[in-house]
């Protein structure tokens, strides 16, 4: 049977209580029994959607300082250390130095160019090379098992500039849809901006921009970037004021663009 | 020995050898996940060592079965983790101050807990039948009556509200069965 509080939770939960239905339900909320209904729905209600949260509060506390002193117990800080140990020694034996051979590169790109900027204004071009860095993107590209050699192909070719070749590849895993699209989009982007054919990348970036990627807003800087790269200054500073005002992916670089550009 | 009580015995001794495994099979999968879901891969490497010390000091106070490979269950633990990370900037709306400093400093504890009351949840969901889980999982994600009508072809909102109304009351019973279910409940 459905009673009255079953149909007053229901609008609550559906967000359609009106104003003489709040004060009913923070009125049936002074009842033990429909405050326990109401909190355990409010919990399967926050654990069960996957786009949110159920925070514990108001659990007794012995149990929580029962269980943080389990955290803080000498067996668990050796086996935190432990596991320290083990990802290190993971991440050397994973380190490739490539990236680290192009990020060196890019700071001695931004070291010459900053000494250019001593002399005269920055270029648009000059900025693009001091702050577009190819290699920070490989570095996002997770690999699973049986994509790992394809994904290594396309990281080798884009990072070689043979962009020509890495296209199709990029193209033929965005449409398998089964690895990290967002990144791949502007490796696709990007290997258009090298190649001169900015309309294309643009439409690159806008698809992704458009999409509901949570690394959509990525799209913005590099769309800024490629404006930069193409010459049109007033096109970039109008992108990445826009970054800088909505505090999107690499505000403060940005805001450090706008300001070389400006002086 | 069973796959998860070997990964489990592996954790409580600190066996190198069988976690550097886990770190090998799972850890690129939550990478994918993380990256995925706006984190970068320090994120996941945190996540994941989060992970691995939960499932540790959980099984220390109270040790548990597995139904899945120790891998799904570590990787679950993972996402669900993740979960939490990206919706903390709403935790603290209308908290006070003393009551955020309490959580802060037993955040691990917290988190244990909720992990706890997750599992139970879902759980219970899985005992339901195949139609009330998939009515149920629809609603809590907030679909509406009338997709929920036209997605699993009811012939009318009406049936639809009473058969989330029989199957969300059969959830709760199921929950409040729980033997686990006292100590999870909020005061």
């Amino acid at each position: 049977m459905i009673t009255p509080d079953d149909l007053l939770l229901e609008r609550y939960f559906r967000d359609s209580l009106n104003s003489e239905e709040i004060k009913q339900f923070e009125n049936r909320k002074r009842d033990p029994k429909f405050l326990e209904q109401f909190v355990l729905e409010k919990q399967l209600f926050e654990s069960l959607n996957e786009k949110s949260w159920n925070y514990a509060s108001n659990i007794d506390q012995t149990i929580i300082c029962e269980y943080q002193e389990l955290f803080e117990s000498a067996d668990i800080k050796k086996l935190k250390s432990t596991l320290n140990m083990i990802s290190s020694e993971k991440a050397t034996k994973n380190f490739n130095w490539r990236p680290f051979f192009y990020a060196a590169a890019a700071v001695v790109i931004v070291i010459l160019s900053i000494s250019g900027f001593n002399n005269e204004s920055s270029s648009p071009e000059d900025i693009y090379i001091s702050y577009f860095d190819k290699s920070e993107l490989t570095y996002s590209i997770v690999r699973s098992g049986n994509t790992e050699p394809f994904l290594n192909k396309i990281t080798e070719l884009f990072l070689n500039g043979e962009y020509e070749l890495a296209i199709p590849l990029i193209e033929e895993t965005i449409s398998n849809n089964e690895n990290d699209i967002p990144v791949l989009y502007i490796m696709k982007g990007v290997s258009l901006t090298e190649m001169g054919s900015y309309e294309d990348a643009s439409i690159v970036y806008d698809k992704l921009i458009a999409s509901d990627y949570l690394d959509a807003q990525k799209g913005y800087w590099y769309k800024a970037l490629l404006h930069l790269k193409k010459g049109d200054v007033e096109k970039a500073l109008l992108i990445f004021n826009k970054i800088k005002n909505e505090n999107l992916y690499n505000s403060d670089k940005s805001a450090e663009i706008i300001e070389l550009m400006e002086n | 020995m069973s796959d998860d009580l070997k990964y489990l015995n592996a954790l409580l001794s600190r066996n190198s050898a069988l976690i550097s495994e886990l770190y090998e099979e799972t850890l690129p999968r939550v990478k994918k996940f993380v990256v995925q879901n706006n984190g970068s891969a320090q994120d996941a490497e945190d996540i994941f060592q989060k992970a691995l010390i939960q499932i540790t000091v959980r099984y220390k106070r109270n040790p548990f079965s597995i139904t899945s490979s120790f891998q799904a269950f570590l990787f679950t633990a993972c996402k669900n983790l993740w979960r939490r990370e990206i919706n903390k900037s709403s935790r603290w709306v209308t908290k006070e101050i003393n009551e955020e400093q309490f959580y802060e400093k037993n955040d691990d504890a917290f988190a244990m807990l909720e992990l706890e009351r997750l599992e139970l949840f879902e759980r219970a969901l899985d005992l339901s039948s195949d139609n009330c889980k998939t009515i149920l999982k629809k609603f809590f994600n907030s679909t509406s009556y009338e997709e929920m009508v036209k997605e699993l072809s009811y012939s009318s909102e009406t049936v639809v509200r009473q058969r989330v109304f029989k199957c969300k009351k059969k959830l709760i019973e199921l929950i409040k069965g729980s033997s686990r279910f006292n100590s999870l409940k909020e005061l």
